[in-house]
């Protein structure tokens, strides 16, 4: 890198001096220039990727966090209902489906 | 009457995970189904006490090995000893839903009722529900929430896994597990038991908790190169099987596929671009677009298919068409490069119908101009793709300037939008959704690649939908041909989207979407209902995140605590 205005400004002039020499050079430097802005967006891009996935990450927390708010605010009767709801779903039904199958009640199978 | 019977090969698990197994067998709402136990000669004295105190359930049947001969001999010996209707796969420290067979019932029941007419085949062949993972502490987390059917993505991983019912006597006609597939002799069954068209049905509802223990693959994949090894080999005869050319190796992730298919002779692709001519800045500088477009694809000199250029060129100065001459030079004969004037108002599907008339390939490859190839090889991927009859319409992986990710398919879940857009462009996706080729509802025609007689069948692109969800409109026309419409992130391009042309979307749009397909919002068969409608990131809705309010205890029962 140019260490003073001076040095670029006699850089610059060396690239667009009339030789094929400078013209390649020139490209050089637009391609260098090109590639630098290229990783510059890459790494900006990269940011936003991992900003994507941690805003999805983010909603998913705050649904969790109202659920569980929710829940954490219900009164007496609301928490129990919501417990019996549960018990009922994971426990006492597929115990009544136990004892049901046992006497030959319970809902046999697809038709 | 349907009859399940649960097949379980059990060696030396932890006896507390095998009671919580058995427990959930045990606690099934629907009375009719059969437990076969097959002891694969385990030797821990608290699991061989635990099989014989609960193989006095009058409907489990233990049978027992007298010597280890691994999960596919154990697994044949329980399929051959299964009466059932449908053999439901259960591994010996994995739990069930109290729900899980009474919802398989109602889905065998829903397919008879769907049969309006006498004499349809209601035979339901392979039942899939979703799944979550149970923690080491009890805990039920990371649910995975499926797509329907999906036999591309299938042979690119598992993504079915559990739980799984598949009709005994398909099994038996298949001749069970398959030897020498250890570890992958359920992906090995999916294949098999999936091809040919069969009836395959997805429950959406977790109805099956995969325990993640130490050893298993669910927690750690990579103590189990064997097994994708063998899943390879699973695949790659699979694809024989249906004739299609390809290498397949593990690929960048765990347990997922690379398939490389061999493109069938050498197809004539005509790349259909539509330009004004548009000059912008990327990376610092100013480009002609639809050049560098051009020079990309040109510049691929691993391409098996022949490629013809049609440029669809509103009015523009020569300096466009003479570089665009210059480009092609040398790489193409002069003939395949066309250059179709336009003059007519922006009207992308006008644009594209010119295009295809003037087009002489087999394939259609519709490509904007602000695109640039990023993987060498990427036209052939989707040709190899489209080689396949019943797949109908084939989309890339695009990347914004910053290579986040522009495209990775299309999600139709009370949007329409592009999934993931906005994450890093070499994010694996959840559920490897991002590193896999997999059907989507639709994907944009900024790059997509159809065969020239499925564009010509569906009659092309609508031509009242001039600016926005052409191609939204497109693709449901090739899905309700009963076509396939697949993504793959192994074809890739750079698109710098509106750079060249900016349409906002106008109310009109979506209305006359929804006049001429009522059902595009509410039926993406690759979403799922679980997850949140809006959105196209697979949050799911709320409750349903994986984080229930009770702990699951090492004897299977739930805890409030």
């Amino acid at each position: 890198m140019p260490e003073t205005p001076s040095d670029e400004l006699e850089r610059l002039r060396r690239l667009v001096g009339p030789s094929e020499r400078s013209y390649e050079d020139l490209r050089a430097d637009v391609a260098g220039a090109r590639e630098a802005a290229r990783e510059a967006l890459a790494e900006t891009g990269r940011l936003r990727g991992e900003l994507a996935e941690m805003r999805v990450e983010l909603a998913r927390a705050r649904q969790d966090q109202d659920t569980l708010q929710r829940r954490r605010e219900m009164g007496v009767v609301e928490h129990l209902g919501d417990l019996v709801r549960e018990a009922w779903r994971e426990v006492l039904r597929p115990l009544a489906g136990r004892v049901l199958g046992a006497v030959g009640l319970r809902r046999p199978g697809p038709r | 009457m349907t009859r399940f019977s649960i097949v379980t090969t059990v060696f030396d698990p932890d006896p507390a995970h095998l009671a919580a197994c058995l427990d959930s067998v045990d606690g099934q709402t629907l009375a009719d189904w059969e437990h076969v136990v097959v002891d694969d000669a385990s030797t821990d004295e608290g699991v061989i006490r635990l099989l014989a105190e609960r193989s006095t359930h009058p409907q489990r049947r233990l049978v027992r090995r007298r010597r280890n001969g691994g999960i596919v001999a154990a697994g044949n010996d329980g399929l051959a000893a299964a009466s059932g209707d449908h053999v439901v796969l259960l591994d010996h420290d994995d739990v069930l839903a109290p729900v899980a067979l009474e919802r398989f019932a109602t889905a065998i029941d829903a397919a008879i009722d769907a049969a309006i007419r006498p004499g349809i085949d209601t035979t339901v062949d392979v039942l899939y529900s979703d799944h979550d993972l149970l923690r080491p502490d009890g805990r039920l987390a990371s649910p995975v929430f499926k797509p329907e059917f999906s036999p591309e993505r299938l042979r690119n991983h598992n993504y079915i896994t559990h739980l799984v019912a598949v009709r005994r006597q398909l099994v038996l006609d298949l001749g069970g597990f398959r030897a020498g597939l250890d570890g992958a002799q359920d992906h090995d069954l999916l294949l098999r038991a999936t091809e040919g068209g069969r009836s395959v049905v997805h429950v959406p509802e977790i109805l099956a908790h995969w325990r993640q223990a130490p050893a298993s693959v669910a927690a750690d994949t990579a103590n189990k190169p064997a097994a994708y090894a063998a899943g390879a080999r699973a695949v790659a005869d699979q694809l024989h099987r249906l004739g299609l050319d390809a290498d397949v190796t593990p690929g960048g992730y765990d347990g997922v596929y690379r398939i490389r298919r061999r493109v069938v002779g050498e197809p004539l692709v005509s790349v259909v671009i539509p330009t004004r001519g548009a000059v912008g800045r990327v990376w610092g500088c100013a480009r002609l677009f639809v050049h560098d477009a051009v020079a990309s694809l040109v510049g691929d000199d691993t391409s098996r298919s022949r490629l013809e250029l049609v440029i669809v060129l509103d009015p523009a100065p020569p300096v466009v068409e003479s570089g665009l001459r210059r480009i092609v030079d040398g790489r193409l004969p002069p003939e395949r490069l066309v250059v179709v004037p336009y003059d007519r108002p922006f009207d992308f599907p006008a644009k594209i119908a010119a295009g295809v008339s003037a087009a002489s390939g087999e394939y259609l490859l519709l490509l904007n101009d602000d695109t640039e190839l990023l993987t060498a090889g990427s036209v052939d991927e989707m040709v190899g793709l489209a080689q396949q009859s019943d797949v109908g319409m084939v989309g890339a992986k695009l990347l914004y300037e910053d290579g986040t990710l522009q495209h990775g398919g299309h999600v139709y879940n009370g949007t329409i939008d592009h999934a993931f857009r906005g994450w890093s462009g070499d994010h694996p996706g959840p559920q490897r959704l991002l590193a896999v080729e997999r059907e989507c509802a639709g994907v944009t025609a900024a790059a997509a690649l159809l065969r020239r007689e499925v564009y010509e069948e569906v009659g092309g692109m609508a031509t009242d939908l001039p600016m926005n969800y052409n191609d939204v409109d497109l693709a449901m026309r090739v899905r309700a041909s009963g076509r396939r419409i697949v993504w793959t992130p192994h074809a890739c391009w750079y698109h710098f989207e509106s750079r060249t042309t900016d349409h906002p979307i106008e109310p009109w749009e979506l209305e006359r979407l929804l006049s001429r397909w009522p059902e595009v919002l509410s039926d993406d068969p690759y979403s799922n209902p679980n997850l949140l409608p809006g959105r196209a990131d697979w949050l799911e809705r709320p409750g349903r995140s994986g984080a229930p309010p009770y702990v699951v205890l090492p004897d299977g029962r739930r805890s409030w605590a």
